[in-house]
């Protein structure tokens, strides 16, 4: 236990790593550009778009842009409350009762008071029940927490952005009409052009000797499952333009050859089957092996 | 207050402080029907103040910011329209101009600022007045706007303009597709449109058209052509175009490096742009296309037909005949040449003497004759000395050849060497055990051997002969004989059942017969099994040699261990109206017993069983370290409590018991088709697949009908009911004429509508689609469906309409399925199953 307890202090962090590198151009500058002047203008913002698209990346950036503590959320049926607002030991509170010393407060608490920058991802995944308990803070500027009977002022630094993607149908609901008056603010994020995308796997796979043409093939198998409305639900994000790129890099190294279409396609039959979704009736993993047979003529 | 709210004129500058456009912007909005949001006062504060931030970040502001404004602070559902709303307000030139060229009659009416002082109200009751006064004072924005505004008049100086720089920069806009740049970044100099191409060109490199460095060139942008260029020719036709001192040595290199397209698109940026190409670098190119391949690369970077170097015809006719000719085959459509018979021509030179291999891989319609007859050569020299196994090997490879560029004179040609290499092998078998099996070996590959040359090699190894012709024989010819001589012999008889799709009177009475004469029961349930009605009525009229029966006798022998379970049902679907009543019920039980075996089994193939369904299930459990107070449920927790003895005040986290929901909840509602084209044994697939859902799934999840001119309901979501119930419908389902799915998608999308409230719905419909319902009808029908989020997963077999298939499908954005083969159904749906969950 105490060599865990070390291991825990040694390799606590505060900076967390950004997963994309991300390149502000065209739809990010547009994108980041309306946020600043959102912020400015004390209106809360909410990127709408699909999985993938660069919304996380692009808050973060702004996030440790303006010098503030990210922290965020991720919507769904299984978020409470208490998720948002903070939880009571209960062996605590059967201690102290509902008090100070028995709550340990959760990422909008703790963003709302000390003025940093909060991401409600997959806003429209939340329960209308637990979605109202934003309100208070961000119209009062206030905060309530019902087992402590206390009021809390929200700091004046604190910014709320909002992100989902509306198109999808599974598990999601409609915004709450109260909710979606308090974000003034809606700005469309796709997926990023092909010359943004390059740019952006260029930048991620800076340790590795990739050639453009093999990024570009990556690029169009990702493209692909993106225009291919009528067999794909959920296309590839730029996680996995970035992740094919990196994994057939490695394996090149490994084998100490230099990579190839042959490799890309091992990458892709790897990566894409479990990134994409593709619709009823058929099997990811066909649809990835006919992919790569149409773009890199190979399926590995 | 100091807002000045501007005159808007149709035809004319725009003029709008942020106030002001907000006002006119929410009144034009709130005119629209069918928003999804009434633009609120929220909304028309919102815009001045995102404007003013902007203002204070950029210290200027442009049609675009004010476009942007507008669009970003109206919620994402109703953008689409708050973008046409905002383009008809800033821009209204080229709203004009575009109508115009649309050929549209009218343009609407001017717009009138009566609006504005109602919004002007509402924001002074918000208490805003300073905040809007402030902003008018410090934001003075009309000049700016008249100065953008001007941008058009700047556009049109430029299309007047004869000055070839002017010119080019126009093209070069069209060419970066940035054609209202101007007008949308207020580009009013020629300064402002300069940096804006350069930065294009930067931001587009590495796709740009061979159309984009003559005009970038005029323009003196040489240098950046040179700096930003990415890919090959782009850098070669830049070096090029400036006479870059480094551009031979880059010639050079490209020419030893560049891949096939690299090279092709290389020339024909040079060729579009008028650059010369040394006839040597040309020579060198040319001199690299070493396979068909290689040419086939070429081509597609050149975007025109060049012939291709001799020496990679050469090679694609040596050593990749096959491969090379798809690559000719494919040249030859786009661009109407003979390149597959130049290389057809050039293979039979390269190989006189061709292997099997060989030939197959050269298979060319177009070669016809002279393939044949290399087919015919290098066969006969390839079994030269083979052993039996060998030929027998042989006989596959010729027999089993398949190649879409081959010509049903050759499919013939070909056919015709394997049975004849076919009956040489079974001719080489020296041991009587092992001729029927090669036979049946051969036979089951559709290999057929010669008959009589058969016979004749099969008496020589004393291979009985009537077990030979019952390789050829029709099945019922053998089946007869087998009654004839009265064997008894349950696997020989389910063997050939299998085969029997159905008998004729005449000859069921003759074997039914004998059957009877001989009292084998045996005999009497194979025929039973290869065509029930049938047998039923011959046995009608027939006693048993002790005087019983014959019907009742052939009733108690019938099981499904001659020709199987499935087949046992497709009798039973196609001739239970024709049974006598006591029969029918003496067979319903086993018919049951057989539906529900066999649906379970498919039911625990793949994903899923009973006991797992997908729906989860909500649950309790004891408390662990990290769960959440608001789960705790309070029931479960004093129950735990009261059974461990403890009172109130001595709980420990111990007895907590919390609430556990797994993921998302999906349903499945299923309608098939069974309408008068359904045969039997398609029926006892649909019934054995009904069975497979319920024991697959939750009965929560799924929803179930048939249906034809009526509606079969087997069951709701809701609905409780048990496999024997349903069994005992399906075996009474009665499939009418016509195919009317009105009653079902009504009652489907009633279920999904108000009876399951899961989070994925998806309805998987199979038919064939030759529906009484029109398309608008269907439409209808669909629509509560739609809105509820169904999507569905329209199956299809044989002879379909494909034209309202697809309109379902579209309609429910959903997908298609082809059943191939309806004894697959089972698999498909449960594929299908296994689809969704995952």
């Amino acid at each position: 236990m105490s060599d865990m307890l070390e291991i825990l202090k040694r390799q606590k962090t505060e900076q967390i790593r950004q997963d994309i590198d991300l390149v502000l151009e065209g739809q990010y500058t547009e994108a980041y550009n309306a946020i600043l002047d959102s912020y400015n203008a004390g209106l809360y913002v909410g990127l709408i778009g699909p999985v993938g698209a660069g919304k996380t990346a692009l808050c973060r950036k702004f996030a440790y842009d303006t010098g503030r503590a990210f922290d965020w959320v991720t919507f769904s049926d299984l978020v409470r409350p208490s998720t948002l607002i903070g939880s009571f030991d209960p062996t605590l509170v059967f201690k102290y009762g509902f008090s100070d010393e028995s709550f340990s407060p959760g990422p909008f608490t703790i963003s709302a008071l000390s003025g940093g920058v909060f991401l409600a991802n997959e806003l429209n995944r939340g329960d209308e029940y637990v979605l109202n308990t934003l309100l208070d803070a961000l119209e009062e500027k206030k905060l309530y927490i019902p087992q402590l009977r206390n009021w809390y002022n929200v700091h004046d630094d604190f910014y709320l952005i909002a992100a989902m993607n509306p198109s999808e149908m599974r598990g999601t609901r409609r915004l709450p009409s109260a909710v979606k008056d308090r974000i003034k603010v809606w700005v469309h994020l796709d997926y990023p052009s092909k010359s943004i995308e390059q740019k952006i796997v260029k930048n991620n796979v800076t340790e590795y000797s990739l050639p453009s043409s093999l990024i570009e093939l990556t690029l169009e198998l990702v493209s692909q499952t993106r225009e291919d409305l009528a067999r794909v639900e959920t296309p590839a994000s730029i996680r996995s333009s970035i992740g094919m790129a990196r994994l057939t890099a490695e394996t090149a190294k490994r084998l100490g050859s230099e990579p190839d279409a042959e490799i890309l396609a091992k990458s892709a039959m790897l990566i894409l089957p479990d990134a994409i979704k593709v619709k009823p009736g058929s099997q990811p993993k066909d649809y990835v092996k006919d992919l790569c047979r149409r773009v890199l003529g190979t399926s590995g | 207050m100091a807002s000045k709210p501007g005159k808007f004129q149709f035809d004319s500058v725009v003029k709008f402080t942020p106030i002001s456009f907000a006002g006119e912007f929410t009144r034009k909005m709130r005119t629209i029907a069918g928003l999804a949001n009434i633009p609120s006062v929220r909304t028309t504060i919102a815009i001045p103040r995102f404007l003013t931030a902007r203002y204070f970040r950029k210290e200027t502001l442009d049609p675009m910011d004010y476009f942007e404004a507008a669009v970003y602070n109206t919620p994402y559902e109703d953008q689409e329209i708050a973008k046409k709303v905002a383009r008809e307000l800033l821009f209204p030139k080229q709203v004009k101009r575009e109508r115009r060229q649309q050929k549209k009659v009218e343009v609407e009416d001017q717009s009138k600022l009566s609006g504005i002082d109602l919004i002007l109200n509402e924001l002074d009751e918000a208490g805003f007045d300073d905040l809007l006064e402030a902003m008018s004072e410090e934001v003075d924005l009309e000049d700016m706007l008249e100065e953008q505004d001007q941008s058009w008049g700047f556009m049109d100086e430029l299309i007047e303009s004869s000055d070839p720089k002017d010119q080019a920069r126009l093209q070069l806009l069209e060419e970066l597709n940035s054609d209202f740049a101007i007008v949308q970044h207020a580009l009013n100099t020629r300064t402002l449109v300069d940096n804006f191409l350069e930065s294009e060109l930067g931001e587009q490199a590495g796709s740009w058209s061979p159309q984009v460095f003559q005009p970038s060139i005029t323009l003196g942008m040489g240098d950046i052509l040179r700096r930003q260029s990415q890919m090959p020719w782009e850098v070669a036709t830049a070096m090029g175009m400036t006479r870059d001192p480094g551009y031979q040595k880059y010639m050079d290199d490209t020419v030893d490096i560049a891949s096939p397209e690299a090279l092709g698109s290389t020339m024909k940026y040079h060729n579009e742009n008028q650059v010369p190409l040394e006839k040597n670098w040309v020579e060198k190119a040319f001199s690299r296309i070493k396979t068909m391949r290689d040419y086939y690369g070429l081509l597609q970077g050149l975007d025109q037909y060049r012939d291709p170097p001799p020496h990679a015809v050469e090679h694609g006719a040596e050593h990749e005949i096959r491969e090379s000719l798809d690559i000719a085959q494919t040249i030859d459509r786009q661009h109407g040449t003979d390149l597959g018979d130049e290389l057809f021509e050039k293979f039979q030179e390269k190989h006189p003497q061709p292997t099997l291999d060989q030939v197959q891989d050269a298979t060319y319609e177009d070669g016809n004759d002279s393939w044949e007859s290399m087919l015919k050569d290098s066969v006969s020299r390839e079994k030269q000395g083979m052993d039996q196994h060998q030929l027998s090997e042989l006989a596959k490879q010729i027999g089993n050849h398949k190649s879409s560029r081959m010509s049903p004179k050759m499919q013939q040609t070909q056919n015709s060497l394997a049975k004849d290499v076919a009956t040489e092998n079974l001719e080489k078998v020296d041991k009587m055990d092992a001729f029927l099996p090669e036979l049946d070996h051969m036979i089951s590959n559709k290999l057929i051997p010669d008959i009589e040359r058969t016979m004749n090699a099969g008496r020589k190894l004393g291979v009985s002969e009537e077990d030979i012709l019952e390789r050829y024989n029709s099945p019922v010819k053998v089946l007869e004989s087998y009654i004839a001589s009265d064997l008894k012999d349950k696997q020989r008889y389910d063997s050939i059942v299998r085969k029997i799709d159905n008998v004729n009177p005449m000859q069921m009475n003759k074997m039914m017969a004998d059957a009877a004469k001989n009292d084998n029961q045996m005999a009497m349930a194979a025929l039973g099994a290869a065509d029930l009605g049938q047998a039923m009525t011959s046995a009608q009229s027939m006693q048993m040699a002790d005087g019983s029966s014959a019907q009742d006798i052939l009733a108690q022998a019938i099981d499904k261990s001659i020709g199987g379970g499935t087949n046992l049902l497709k009798q039973w679907f196609m001739h239970r109206r024709n049974l006598p009543k006591p029969i029918k019920d003496k067979l319903r039980d086993m018919m049951r017993k057989t539906l529900l075996e066999i649906g379970m089994e498919w039911a625990n193939k793949g994903t899923g069983s009973s006991e797992e369904g997908i729906i989860p299930v909500t649950d309790t459990r004891p408390y662990r370290d990290g769960d959440e107070l608001d789960l705790i449920d309070i029931e479960a927790t004093l129950s735990s409590l009261i059974m461990s003895g403890k009172q109130l005040n001595q709980m420990t986290t111990d007895e907590l018991m919390v609430t556990e929901t797994s993921k998302g909840k999906t349903s499945l509602g299923v309608l098939i088709d069974i309408s008068g084209s359904m045969s039997g044994q398609n029926l006892a697939m649909c019934a054995v697949s009904v069975v497979m859902l319920l024991g697959k799934l939750d009965q929560k999840e799924v929803a179930i009908a048939l249906f034809e001119s009526n509606t079969h309901k087997i069951k709701g979501f809701e609905d409780e009911t048990t496999l024997d119930k349903v069994a005992d419908e399906l075996l009474d389902l009665e499939a009418r004429g016509g195919t009317r799915a009105d009653s079902a998608l009504r009652w489907i999308g009633n279920e999904f509508n108000t009876v399951t409230s899961s989070d994925v719905k998806i309805l998987f419909f199979l038919s064939d689609y030759y529906l009484s319902e029109n398309t608008e009808a269907l439409t209808k029908l669909m629509e509560p469906m739609i809105h509820e989020g169904v999507k569905i997963l329209g199956a299809y077999h044989g002879n379909y309409d494909r034209r309202r298939m697809e309109h379902m499908v579209n309609m429910m954005d959903g997908s298609s399925l082809k059943i191939t083969n309806f004894e697959k159904l089972p698999e498909s749906i449960s594929d299908a199953i296994a689809s969704i969950t995952e």
